[in-house]
Parts: C-alpha cells; sequence; structure tokens
C-alpha cells in the first residue's frame, strides 16, 4: 500500500519532541530512522496522522561516563553503533547485536531506539496487502486472531524481534527515558510489557534519549547469535545474547542470558542464570543451562518455526553462545 | 574454450544493455511517463472461492480524482488464455479480464484509474464487493475428492485441467518382473515463487486513430498484442506492443496479468494513458508461482545398474487458472521417459485446479519437479545396489540416438560428457573414499545431480523463429528481432552471430528489437530457445545478406563471389593476397549510383536440441541445529557452443542460486484455512542472498553441438536451476545419511529426521 498523507514536525531536540508528542496526543508518533514505523504504516499496523521527526537532532557520540559506564545516544545510527571504537572497545556485544540488524542500508537509517521500540511481528498480522483484505485481528482492532486461533479475545502472540534488546538486557543496561515528567531510568527488561497488543511499557510521549550500559567487571566474556535461514537481511529465527563473568576462581559469578524473537517479549532467561551461577562451568552445565533456557523461554512458533524447531535451535545455539562467552571470559580473566 | 574458426562467437564481448543497465538510462515499461497519464490499481478479492452477488463502484466513483472503475459488469466478456502461446495444447483458455466469480483470494476483481496512484488506491476501498462465498480448496487432494466445488466449467472433469498425458514405452511388467530391486517413493516439492526483480508493469496508450499503444514487462510481446487485439476486438494493426528492457521474468511473465486488458481499457475509457504497476506483494499473489507437484515414482533395476521399468505419476497444483498447467505437466511428465535410459516405461500426468494462487511457466518448466525425485531415486537405487551413484547414472545417462522426451533421437553423449568431467574435476572417486567425519557436529557431503533441457518447446509447440539483417551503406548491419531481452544479454548474442557471420566487428551491428510494429514477429523468449532459434534465424539473415554483398563484391572484383571471403570487413579473394575491397568500398555509392539495399529474412522453424548437465555439490549439515549450507558448486552444462562465456556463465550461477532456493528457503506459504498469501514479500520470502553463495566453478562443454543451432549452440536458460535441486538433496544424503524427498529441506526437518534415524537405529 501507499503511504498514507500525515503531516510532520521536526523536532528540535529530545525534550521538544516529548514535548510536541505530549500536546499532539494519541495521533503522533517519533520516527528516528523509520525503517520500521514507515512500512507499518503503509501495511497499516500503524496510523499516526502525525509523525514527530527525531531526525534532525544530532545524537552525541557515544562516550565513556566518569563511573566508567558508557552511554549511546538513543538516536544513534546501528552502522554508526557497528563502527563507534569505544562501543567496540567496551561493549563488543552491543556492536555485534547491531550489525546482526537487518541489511547495510537499514542499519544506515535504523536508529538504537528505534531497534528497541519496534513493534512485535507476526506473519499474519503484517500480512497485509496493498488491498486490505483482511478483517483486522485483535491486534488490528478486530475480533480474532488469524495465526492463534483458540487465542482469547485481545490476546496477541506476535513476536518482539529486536536483536538489540537481548544484548542489553545481558549487560544489565538502563534506559535514559524523557517524558512529560521529565527524566528516569528503566531498566532495558522493563521497557517491555509482554502484551503483543501493545509491547512497550512507555507512555505516549515518553521517547528513550541514551542507553547507559553498566561498567563492564573484570573477568567478563560475552556470545551472541542470531539463528537465520540465509546469511542477512532478515529477522531472527531466535537471538541469543550472554555475558559470564567468571570469579578469580574460574566460577561462574555472574550469568546474563537473553532471548529475542521467541515471544511477545525479549525474555531473560532467568532459571539458566540461576543453573550457572556460583556453579564451575563446563560443557554439560552450559549444555544443561542452554536447554533450560530453551524450556523456559516456552517460544511462541512465528514464521513457519514450529515451537519444537524453536526449543532446539536456542538449545544448540546458546549453549555455543554461553561457550563462546566463557572462553573470552576466561581469556579476560 | 574452443574457438576454432570464428572470433565473435565464443567471445564475451561488451553487452550491448550494459551500459544502460549501469547508468540507468536503460528504459523499462516502468519508466515511461506521458502526458496526462493516470494511475490503475486493482482490487482485488478478499475470499478464495466466491461469486460475486453484488459489486457496487459508486462511492469510488465520487471520490475526486478518480477517472475511471471497471468491474466485471463493464469490460467485455471474452473467455481467453491466460498465456497465449500460439494456442498450443501446452495451455489453458479458462479466464475472463473480470469474472463474476473468483477463484483464488488476491484475485482482480476491479480496476481504477485516478489522476494518482494514492487515489486509486483509496478509491479501491471505496468500491463494495459482495461475495456468495463457495467451499473452497487448496490442495491437489482436496480438490479431486468427491465433492469438491468445481472451480472451473471449462475444466476437462471435475479440477482436472486437461485429460492427462499419459506415456507408455514398452512393457513395464515385464520389466519390473525382471528386476533385481524395486524402489518406490513419494516426493513433494514447494511453491518457490520466480521473484524477478522488475514488477509487472504496463503503461496503455490509445492516439485518435483507435491504435492502442503498450509500453509492457513482457517475455512474449506479439502474444501479448495478439491476446489484447482478440479480447479487445481489434485488428493486429491497431495494438502495438513495445518492450525495450526488462527485469526479468523466468517464465513467469508470458502470461497476461489482468492487469493489461485493463490498463488498456481504463486507457480506453478515460481517453488518457494509464499506468499499471504491481507491487511486490502483487508479484506474489497476482504472480505465477511453480507448480507444487506430488511425484510417485517406480523403478526396476538389474542388479548391474540397468534400469528395466520405470513407472511414474505427477500431480501438478495449477493454483486457480490454468495459465502452462498442461505444458508444465506433459514437459515435466514426459522428461521421466528420458535423462536415464529404461525402455519400459509408463507415466501419467494430470494437473489440477485448486483455490492457490496461479502457477504457471518458470525455469525448469515442470522438469525441475520431476528430475529432482528421478535423481534423488537414482541415487537411493545407487546405494541399495551397492554402486557409486556416479557409475550408476554413468551407466544409464542418455547417449547419442536414444529417443528424447520429444520423440527424436538425440545428438551426441552430452550428459555422459558432463558427469566424467565433473567426476574428474572434483575428484571423485577418491571423495568416494575419504574419511569421515566423526567429532564435532558438521558432516560434509557430497552430491551430484543430473538434467537434460530441450532447446525449443516442439513437439508441443512448432516454433519458429525469424530475424531480418540489413546491410548499411558504410558496411555496418542491422538486425531486426522479435526476441524479447529478459535480461540474458539475448541481444548481445545474436549480434554477435549477425558480425560472425558478416565477418563484422562486434560493433559494426546494431540490434532494433521490442517494438511489434517493426520487427518481425516473435514468439516470445521461453523454452531456452532464443540464442538457439533466433540466433540460427539471425545467421541465416546474415548469410543472405552475405551472399547478396559477395555477388556485389564479385561483380565488382569481377571475380566469382563463391571465391570470395569476407573477414574483419575486409572482402578478398580466397588465396590471392591483394584482390580486396572493404565491404564499406562495396557497399557505398558510386558516382551517380546510390548504396546497395541489402536485406536478408531469415525463418527457422527448429524441431529441438538438448543440453545437458550434471552438478556436483558439496554441503556441510550441522547436525546439532539441522543448518545445511552449500559450500561449492561444480556445474558443468555441455551447450553445443559457447556464444558468450561471461553471459552462459552468468545464466549458470543465476539458476544456480534459484535452486539453492528452491532447495533450502525458498517457499511461497498460502494459508491453510482461507487461501491467503502469507509470504508475499522479500522480507519473509527468503531467497538466498549473495551472501549465501558459495564460490561456483563453472565448467562449459561444447562436446556435443547440435547442427540445428548457431555454430551448433543450444540453450542454457532452463538447465542450471534443474540439477542443482537433486546434488543437494543427496550430498545432504551422503553428509548424514537421511534421505530427503522434498523442497525446500528445512532445519527443523533435518533434526526431526536425525532423530527419527537416531531413534530407529537404538
Ligand atoms: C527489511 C527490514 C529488515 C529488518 N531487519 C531487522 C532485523 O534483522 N533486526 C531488527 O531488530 N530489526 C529489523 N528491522 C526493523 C527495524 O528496521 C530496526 O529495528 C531499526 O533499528 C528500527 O529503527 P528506526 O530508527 O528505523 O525506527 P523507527 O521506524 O523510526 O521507529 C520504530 C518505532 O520506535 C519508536 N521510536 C523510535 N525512536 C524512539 C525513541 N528514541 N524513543 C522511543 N520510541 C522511539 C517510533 O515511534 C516507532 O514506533 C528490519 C526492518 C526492515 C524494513
Amino acid at each position: 500500500m501507499l503511504l498514507y498523507d500525515f503531516d510532520y514536525e521536526r523536532a528540535g531536540g529530545i525534550e521538544d519532541a516529548v514535548a510536541r508528542l505530549a500536546s499532539l496526543g494519541r495521533e503522533a508518533r517519533a520516527i528516528a530512522g523509520g525503517t520500521d514505523l514507515l512500512p507499518n504504516m503503509r501495511s497499516a499496523v500503524a496510523g499516526p496522522s502525525v509523525l514527530v521527526g527525531l531526525g534532525g537532532i544530532e545524537p552525541e557520540p557515544p562516550v565513556r561516563l566518569p563511573d566508567g559506564s558508557i552511554r549511546i545516544d538513543a538516536l544513534t545510527r546501528l552502522a554508526d553503533l557497528v563502527d563507534a571504537p569505544l562501543v567496540a572497545a567496551h561493549a563488543p556485544l552491543v556492536a555485534a547485536a547491531a550489525h546482526a540488524v537487518g541489511g547495510n542500508q537499514i542499519r544506515q537509517m535504523g536508529t538504537l531506539g528505534g531497534n528497541l521500540c519496534q513493534e512485535a511481528r507476526c506473519l499474519q498480522y503484517n500480512q497485509c496487502h496493498d488491498y486490505q483484505f483482511v478483517a483486522g485481528c485483535y491486534k488490528r482492532g478486530g475480533d480474532c486472531c488469524y495465526a492463534f486461533p483458540q487465542n482469547k479475545p485481545g490476546v496477541c502472540w506476535a513476536v518482539h524481534m529486536s536483536d538489540v534488546a537481548p544484548a542489553l538486557i545481558a549487560l544489565d543496561a538502563r534506559l535514559d527515558v524523557v517524558g512529560e515528567q521529565g527524566a528516569r531510568r528503566l531498566t532495558v527488561e522493563a521497557l517491555y510489557t509482554g502484551d503483543g497488543m501493545r509491547p512497550l511499557a512507555l507512555a505516549g510521549a515518553d521517547l528513550i534519549r541514551a542507553v547507559i550500559l553498566p561498567p563492564p567487571p573484570p573477568r567478563a566474556g560475552w556470545g551472541f547469535h542470531k539463528a537465520t535461514v540465509r546469511g542477512g537481511l532478515e529477522f531472527g529465527m531466535a537471538v541469543m545474547a550472554a555475558r559470564l563473568v567468571l570469579g578469580a576462581d574460574g566460577t561462574c559469578a555472574e550469568a546474563r542470558i537473553a532471548l529475542g524473537a521467541v515471544r511477545e517479549r525479549p525474555v531473560r532467561a532467568e532459571s539458566a542464570e540461576r543453573l550457572l551461577a556460583g556453579a564451575a562451568p563446563d560443557e554439560g552445565l552450559l549444555a544443561r543451562a542452554a536447554a533450560e533456557a530453551a524450556r523456559a523461554a516456552s517460544p511462541l512458533p512465528h514464521h513457519g518455526f514450529s515451537k519444537r524447531g524453536l526449543t532446539d535451535a536456542i538449545r544448540v545455539h546458546l549453549k555455543r553462545t554461553l561457550a563462546a562467552a566463557l572462553e573470552r571470559a576466561r581469556a579476560a580473566g | 574454450m574452443s574457438r576454432v574458426g570464428s572470433s565473435i562467437v565464443g567471445t564475451s564481448v561488451k553487452r550491448t544493455d550494459v551500459i544502460g543497465k549501469v547508468t540507468g538510462t536503460a528504459r523499462y515499461a516502468g519508466d515511461v511517463k506521458l502526458a496526462g497519464m493516470l494511475h490503475g490499481k486493482m482490487k482485488r478479492s478478499t475470499i478464495a472461492h466466491a461469486n460475486i452477488r453484488r459489486i457496487d463502484a459508486s462511492r469510488a466513483l465520487a471520490l475526486p480524482g478518480v477517472k475511471a472503475v471497471l468491474t466485471h459488469e463493464n469490460v467485455p466478456r471474452v473467455l481467453h488464455y491466460g498465456a497465449p502461446h500460439p494456442r498450443s495444447i501446452s495451455v489453458t483458455c479458462d479466464q475472463y479480464i473480470l469474472d463474476r466469480k473468483v477463484r483464488y483470494w488476491g484475485e482482480g476483481v476491479a480496476a481504477v484509474a485516478a489522476t494518482s496512484e494514492e487515489i486509486a488506491e483509496e478509491a479501491l476501498d471505496l468500491i463494495e464487493v459482495e461475495y456468495e462465498p463457495l467451499p473452497a480448496v487448496f490442495t491437489v487432494e482436496a480438490a479431486q475428492a468427491p465433492g469438491a466445488p468445481q472451480i472451473h466449467e471449462t475444466a476437462y472433469a471435475g479440477n482436472v485441467l486437461f485429460k492427462p498425458v499419459v506415456v507408455t514405452r514398452g512393457d513395464v511388467a515385464q520389466g519390473f518382473a525382471e528386476a533385481d530391486l524395486v524402489i518406490e517413493g513419494e516426493y513433494e516439492t514447494g511453491r518457490p515463487t520466480p521473484a524477478y526483480m522488475e514488477p509487472n508493469v504496463c503503461v496503455c496508450q490509445w492516439d485518435n486513430t483507435g491504435k492502442l499503444t503498450v509500453w509492457v514487462s513482457t517475455q512474449a510481446a506479439f502474444m501479448v498484442r495478439g491476446i489484447l487485439a482478440e479480447v479487445l476486438g481489434l485488428p493486429l494493426t491497431r495494438v502495438r506492443v513495445l518492450v525495450d528492457h526488462m527485469g526479468g521474468g523466468f517464465g513467469a511473465k508470458q502470461d497476461l496479468f489482468q492487469h493489461e486488458f485493463l490498463c488498456a481499457l481504463l486507457a480506453k475509457e478515460t481517453r488518457h494513458p494509464v499506468r499499471m504497476e504491481y507491487t511486490r506483494g502483487e508479484t506474489f499473489v497476482g504472480g505465477r508461482s511453480r507448480h507444487p507437484c506430488k511425484i510417485w515414482l517406480k523403478q526396476g533395476f538389474k542388479r548391474d545398474g540397468t534400469i528395466v521399468a520405470r513407472e511414474a505419476r505427477t500431480v501438478f497444483d495449477s493454483g486457480a487458472y490454468g495459465s502452462h498447467g498442461p505444458g508444465v505437466t506433459i514437459v515435466g511428465t514426459t522428461a521421466l521417459t528420458s535423462l536415464y535410459r529404461c525402455e519400459n516405461v509408463r507415466l501419467e500426468g494430470r494437473c489440477v485446479y485448486t483455490n492457490a494462487p496461479i502457477a504457471g511457466a518458470f525455469r525448469g518448466y515442470g522438469v525441475v519437479q520431476t528430475y529432482y525425485a528421478l535423481d534423488i531415486q537414482m541415487d537411493e537405487a545407487a546405494e541399495r545396489l551397492g554402486m557409486d551413484p556416479v557409475e550408476l547414472k554413468l551407466k544409464n545417462a542418455v547417449r547419442e540416438g536414444d529417443m528424447a522426451p520429444s520423440d527424436h533421437p538425440l545428438v551426441g553423449h552430452g550428459l555422459e560428457d558432463c558427469i566424467r568431467r565433473g567426476a574428474a574435476e572434483v575428484g571423485w572417486a577418491a571423495l568416494r573414499q575419504r574419511p569421515r567425519e566423526q567429532a564435532g557436529t558438521l558432516r560434509r557431503g557430497w552430491g551430484m545431480g543430473c538434467e537434460m533441457h530441450g532447446s525449443s518447446a516442439y513437439p508441443g509447440i512448432k516454433e519458429q523463429g525469424n530475424a531480418i539483417v540489413k546491410m548499411n551503406e558504410d558496411g555496418t548491419a542491422v538486425l531486426l528481432t522479435g526476441a524479447a531481452g529478459l535480461g540474458t544479454g539475448a541481444h548481445t548474442a545474436l549480434a554477435q552471430i549477425v558480425a560472425e557471420e558478416l565477418g563484422l566487428a562486434f560493433d559494426a551491428v546494431s540490434v532494433v528489437h521490442g517494438d511489434t510494429d517493426i520487427v518481425p514477429w516473435d514468439i516470445g523468449a521461453f523454452a531456452s530457445h532464443t540464442t538457439f532459434m533466433v540466433g540460427r534465424a539471425a545467421q541465416m539473415a546474415a548469410a543472405e545478406v552475405k551472399r547478396q554483398l559477395l555477388q556485389r563484391a564479385g561483380e565488382q572484383l569481377e571475380v566469382a563471389a563463391e571465391d570470395l571471403e569476407v573477414r574483419d570487413g575486409v572482402i578478398a579473394v580466397r588465396g590471392v593476397a591483394g584482390r580486396r575491397i572493404t565491404v564499406r568500398e562495396c557497399m557505398g555509392p558510386k558516382l551517380g549510383i546510390p548504396a546497395a539495399n541489402l536485406v536478408g529474412n531469415g525463418t527457422y522453424t527448429p524441431t529441438k536440441s538438448y543440453s545437458f548437465a550434471a552438478h556436483f555439490v558439496e554441503v556441510q549439515v550441522d547436525i546439532a541445529t539441522g543448518q545445511i549450507d552449500v559450500l561449492q558448486v561444480i556445474p558443468v552444462h555441455e551447450v553445443g557452443k559457447v556464444v558468450h562465456p561471461i553471459a552462459a556463465a552468468g545464466q549458470i550461477e543465476g539458476g544456480i542460486q534459484q535452486g539453492i532456493g528452491h532447495t533450502l528457503t525458498e517457499d511461497y506459504v498460502i494459508d491453510p484455512a482461507t487461501g491467503r498469501s502469507l509470504n508475499a514479500g522479500f522480507v519473509d520470502y527468503k531467497m538466498p542472498l549473495s551472501l549465501d553463495m558459495p564460490p561456483i566453478r563453472t565448467i562449459l562443454l561444447e562436446t556435443a553441438p547440435d547442427p540445428g543451432g548457431p555454430y551448433g549452440a543450444k540453450g542454457i536458460g532452463e538447465d542450471p536451476i534443474i540439477a542443482i535441486g537433486p546434488a543437494i538433496a543427496n550430498a545432504v544424503h551422503d553428509a548424514i545419511g537421511v534421505r530427503f524427498r522434498h523442497f525446500p529441506i528445512t532445519p527443523e526437518q533435518v533434526l526431526a529426521a536425525l532423530k527419527e534415524k537416531a531413534g530407529a537405529a537404538a
């Protein structure tokens, strides 16, 4: 479908954008790179009548704050994130995740904030040819679910497919959110509601200003994997990110594992983390942890992948991801 | 590559279209902009099978900017062929421009012309359609079940499109009785789509004499002209079809897709030029996919590997319209008489309507499906006979004099040559002995698949290639051809042939194409026949010009024309140094005498020639994830004569990419409950990317030139997509011992199969 007519206001700064969004109300949406929003508007998944453009706001380059944490402007283009030396040096997991998004054109336009705030996806729901021939599903305001016809009214199992969110969760990142009431901090996990109908826990005028990565602990190692069908330009079948921190004795002091493209929100694999924490990591333990994460995640079938197929994929790939993290942690220590 | 006696044919000259394409100046139908041009859009059905009870366009017509709306109530009702394709038995006459009934989800039910695309689209929503739903069927089983809804009145029986094709040779029962080993299997293939880069598009304009001009992306301009004229009730002088450049078609663009008629009618109604372009989604929904196919195949073998009997039943899912269903079914099914010799054969092929989107012609034309089954079964037979599959295939490979599926004797030993060369190239014998990985999760495997494919659609269609060559007074030449330039480089190849024949430099030949009012009639670019058939016609036309030229030169040099030869623009007396004249001098005006008018006409009606290939493939399977990666492909193709090595290799690489997609990742998914398309776009329909492409080491052979083709050349267009599929499936078997009999093969299925195998072994 062609893009419909809409109004566009260019924000002078993040606070200005928040103010505009607040005064415009429900009809307005912020647009950063537009790589998620514009396709969704074209397929009538989103229908704002006014767009508040963030494109005119120059993102601040990533900086290291006095406490050692790293601040990345939410408007940073993914391609710039991949290339930023500071990120490569101190948060290579974030660079790897950003690099996994779409293709180069998408990364040149797409931003970090937009990636986190992208809409959830479902083959049936995104399925809207130019000629609007489907009666709306719950998420489109209709009264059925095509993908899961047995779902109760209002239950939507669209999957959140951000590649970057799992990486940020694994690093225990915080969000600097600006809203009508001013600024506040949020964990990345808290950004997501777990409700496919409305995946984000942001108020209408809230905008993410920056992502703050806490200072990396010593003896930490990361792993990232995006399971895909082909070499690029696609949303993940399953996305996994992990950070392992080793104690001085080589046991696992802390494990953080997050999965994307499995459910309505990026999920943290807490039961698997607990298996690892305090234990001496070996092949068998990593395998058990991965299997536990896969089980606990209870992935939703999506885009032609079955629950069983996704569970298998997570089990195998996550074990490898954890092994990579362990190896890096050991090398760091 | 041999270049005996020729210099231009066989050389990768700079393609005639390359500058235009890389600089963006090449004009495609979608680039045409005319004063006052309106934009057309099609409204598509929201149900897979229904009668239209009521359709009301009044609200749409009232929208400012809307200039016309067409529905089944105000377009001519003429039953016509979807793919006119000279009314051969290959195609079906079963469609109307707009019908009172819809047969698949997304079929066009109305069209709007408006001053902008946006308004046209808005108007679509204002057209009210009331449907009387009919039960719908989305599988060939459901469509053939008793009580299934009949989709077409014109069908042969129930939902069976045409009288099933039956081929018998010898005595199958006798053959099986003699067999030491009988193998039977069921095979199933998916629904890939051609995914051409340029969406379907056309622009229509009527002039004040009542003549219609159509700029359109088609492989068959004269077919479009013919069917438009027929359905709109016009003489051919009133329809002119123009195709300059095209962004691919892969067979599908032999059809008409509703919008050509609608665009013409909207232009007529509004008295304005109208442009209609499909979105990417529409190229799926309203385009043509490959026919999903089910194949039951049974073969009997002697202990030494000789095939003594072959029996097969194929069922092709045509979707909602016939398009090329009969042709695909016939070609795909009868292909099973060949490739591997067998005297006792019984084949039955049927084609069935369902309420799925339409399947049509697509590179490989039915053979992709049936040779997938055949070649995989050969691999299985080799395993069960304890033979090397290469040895088994070589033993049974068709040879010179064998009856081809087209019922005429094959020329040369192309298949054998391909198998031998490929086996030598990869060191097949040593590969078979290599130690297998035991540790880790990665397993590598080698596989090989074979194919043969005919150039030209003979005997289904007795085709005809035409060309006109004119020589200018400066000694340069012009070729007029109706052959379409799908992006294959066909025009370059034709110019090479003309230059070669005339002894001119490649640059001295220009090509005029793509205007049905000017160029000689052409059947369309399909069936791997352009270089073979039109190339031969061009060669004949050039030879005629050359005859006239040497005649003229003979008079000027006062020698017999037979004693002259022409090379590099110079005519010389054979064997006599110094007695020469340039072509330019020979042609040019003399005092008071104008230049000569030399025109040659070439018309060529071929039978068929077969090209051959063997693809050798290495894959890697991760037994933990089920992921299959193609590591390398060594395709060996025997094509008679290579006209343009880079273009030929390009065809092969592209075919392999499509074939890898078919086998591993691509499948156009239809919701089994409603028939709605689920992944009609490039994000969710997953074609392999450049990133996914393995190294390809192409080998071109010229060991079985066909006397019918120019300089012995045969077709290459369809071949490369066929052998890659079974080669991959066979390589997967070699890697993990699991035999897949379907495509696409997904990681989930690999894992499930491995689990099952482990369970069975335990
Ligand atoms: C072909 C294709 C492939 C893709 N592949 C991937 C992929 O592999 N992985 C993946 O994760 N994504 C993928 N995407 C989705 C998307 O392009 C990316 O997620 C991208 O990072 C979105 O960023 P953007 O700036 O373009 O977002 P926009 O489209 O501008 O915005 C998306 C949403 O976020 C909101 N938003 C934007 N910025 C902020 C902010 N600072 N604070 C609060 N809300 C904000 C907008 O209001 C909007 O609702 C793909 C998209 C396409 C078209």
